[in-house]
């Protein structure tokens, strides 16, 4: 009998494979269509196990943050709904990216500070982030505000079977894809200042 | 319209602040709920006692032809000694398990090993793939509860482990489903077990773990009566530390032993201790025990001598030595080799001689002679390679029992898991040693 935090491990994977079918180039409804399939195909057990249960076991399970946006994402696409905010999207990957930069190489030994203890229940990082939920409602952006109010409520009701904040927050996978889309853009801005540099340069 | 949008737009920013609040709130609370820090709980151990020294070895394991490697050892509430291990084809093999068995301590005998878990019922009850399982380390819960931790692998390597738990009411003759320790925000990779848990004084568990993915350190993970991780503390970072082994000897001060995995000489045991339960750690620094990358274990005696079981020795595992200090871990004198082939470290021994001389340290260690030969086989096969072969005793774990006995259980050759069993008149009547071979 599978476990609460086993259930919802497994579906936010679950989640995550819906959400590959959304993007693919399909009718809206054959997309809708295979989403719901795979979905329900990733938790029905062949065999032991299943198939959500392997890449469970190397990934773990997606952070709350991860799940919201594969949901917005899947749901966005098949609703029409308009895209996030830009402004907020890059508040977004900012944030996830400077939290994974801070949280992983000292979590995985680099000093002698580890920034994932306090993720057990330390009330300074409750109460920052708090704060910051507060202050991204304040500034009408309320992806990221949702992204760390649903973190700490699924954290606070033991929602997966990790005790730590951190990993309702971040997960490795969310943060590489924060940390790529900062990258491309840095590296679009830092080709178009290339293209344009003998532009400015003529007319002067 | 547009104020239909307006007030659907007011009504979303309304939803998305009460699930902010909510959440604040549930966090709060959940923060105020959470345990806060306490102080180690000091085991009560027995103290000398007016008794002929005794000392017996025998074999645990007895599965030929196979892997069996890093014991443990935990004392049953009725006084018996069950012990833990992984054996299986190889080292990380799919066919590992963790075997277990009980020692009569009235008889001396191990009752017949048997499985406790297999790779399959554990990812069925995690719920996710498992493709090797490692290093079992049990404990006793402030509730009564026997504990067990062992090392779980989804991919890669020993650097991919995960801990996993399952617990047993019934003293370990059946055993909960299994739930998976998260100890690491990156994909949970990396922290093995091998210490000896301890309690805290509020009833939390203990458990020294440690990391070896792109650092080798060691950490205590604080689990609650439920298997909950309440806490961590980093021992030691960088890369030079494995298998810590906490030795705790009052309410607020404790010893942290650990292997040293660097490279730079003197390879010497690391050590770090604390005098406020725990909340800080010394910088960890070596100390005056050999040690050549490989685990050790120690008790903590009832008159506050530390007893440690050791290879102590820089290079190889072929020597197992008992050092003991009594002051507290700041110097350390040898008290008796268990197991010691150095001398076979200059002029490694072809396949027959080696053979003969297992077979001979097999008799010794309490085996049948016509069980000796077999034992000599099953080690061949794991020690011999390209026609020359090797001792290793390693991967100690000692504890005390409550009747004052102390028990040691270690890796025999890669191949068998060994049982030695003295008490504090034995332990008393061997001479001890300074480092330097001189006498006390």
């Amino acid at each position: 009998m599978a476990g609460l935090t086993d259930l919802t491990g497994l579906a936010g994977l679950a989640v995550a494979a819906a959400a590959a079918c959304m993007s693919a180039p399909l009718s809206r409804r054959t997309r809708a269509a295979c989403a719901i399939l795979v979905a329900i195909l990733a938790l029905v057990p062949l065999g032991d196990l299943p198939p959500a249960a392997y890449p469970r076991g190397v990934t773990g399970d997606l952070s709350v943050a991860s799940v919201l946006l594969l949901l917005r994402f899947a749901l966005g696409r098949h609703f029409g709904w308009s895209s996030v905010d830009a402004r907020e999207k890059l508040a977004l990957q900012v944030l996830i990216a400077a939290a994974a930069v801070a949280l992983y190489p000292l979590a995985l030994g680099i000093g002698p500070f580890d920034p994932y203890r306090p993720g057990f229940g330390s009330p300074w990082l409750v109460g920052v982030l708090s704060l910051a939920a507060l202050a991204a409602w304040g500034a009408r952006m309320p992806l990221v505000a949702l992204c760390i109010a649903l973190a700490l409520l699924a954290w606070a009701f033991g929602w997966y079977e990790s005790e730590n904040l951190w990993d309702y927050l971040l997960d490795p996978l969310l943060s590489a894809w924060a940390l790529g889309a900062l990258a491309l853009r840095g590296a679009r801005r830092l080709l178009r200042a290339r293209a344009g540099a003998p532009a400015h340069r003529g007319p002067i | 319209m547009g104020a239909r949008a307006g007030g659907g737009g007011a009504l979303k920013r309304v939803l998305v602040l009460v699930t902010v609040l909510v959440a604040c709130g549930a966090g709060v609370f959940k923060v105020i709920r959470h345990a806060g820090p306490a102080l180690f709980q000091v085991p009560r151990l027995a103290g000398p006692r007016d008794e002929a020294p005794r000392m017996q070895t025998s074999f645990i394991s007895t599965r030929k032809g196979v892997f069996a490697h890093a014991a443990s050892l935990v004392e049953t509430r009725d006084g018996r000694v069950r012990a833990f291990w992984y054996s299986g084809s190889r080292e990380g093999a799919r066919d590992v398990e963790i075997r277990g068995a009980v020692l009569d301590p009235q008889s001396g005998q191990w009752s017949a090993e048997r499985t406790v878990a297999t790779r399959e019922a554990t990812q069925r009850s995690l719920r996710r793939f498992v493709s090797k399982l490692g290093n079992p380390v049990a404990a006793r819960g402030a509730d009564g509860t026997l504990w067990l931790f062992y090392v779980t692998v989804s991919v890669g390597g020993w650097a991919g482990s995960s801990i996993t738990a399952i617990s047993s009411k019934d003293e370990g003759e059946t055993w909960s489903a299994a739930r998976r320790l998260v100890t690491s925000p990156f994909f949970n990779l990396s922290t093995l077990v091998k210490g000896t848990p301890f309690l805290y004084a509020d009833g939390s568990l203990g458990v020294p773990v440690y990391h070896e993915f792109i650092g080798k350190f060691g950490e205590i993970l604080r689990v609650d009566g439920s298997g909950a991780v309440l806490d961590k503390a980093r021992l030691s970072h960088g890369r030079f530390s494995l298998q810590p082994v906490v030795l705790v000897k009052t309410r607020s001060e404790a010893l942290a032993l650990m292997r040293y995995a660097g490279s730079e000489s003197p390879h010497r045991v690391i050590v770090a201790s604390t005098s406020d339960a725990g909340a800080r750690w010394t910088p960890p620094e070596k100390s005056s025990l050999s040690n050549p990358d490989s685990a050790l274990s120690g008790v903590v005696m009832s008159d506050g001598a530390i007893l440690v079981a050791l290879n102590d020795v820089e290079h190889d595992r072929d020597v197992l030595s008992l050092a003991v200090s009594r002051d507290g871990g700041v110097r350390w004198s040898a008290v008796r080799d268990l197991e010691n082939q150095r001398g076979d470290r200059a002029a490694p021994l072809d396949q027959s001689r080696y053979a003969s001389t297992v077979a001979a340290l097999a008799r010794d260690s309490g085996a049948a002679p016509a069980d000796a030969l077999a034992i000599a086989e099953s080690v061949k096969l794991r020690s011999c390679r390209a026609g020359r072969c090797g001792f290793q005793f390693s991967y100690p774990y000692l504890i005390q029992a409550g009747g004052g006995d102390f028990h040691l259980a270690y890796t025999w050759n890669s191949a068998f898991i060994k049982h030695v069993r003295f008490n504090r008149a034995w332990l008393e009547r061997q001479p001890e040693k300074w480092p330097d071979g001189r006498p006390h």
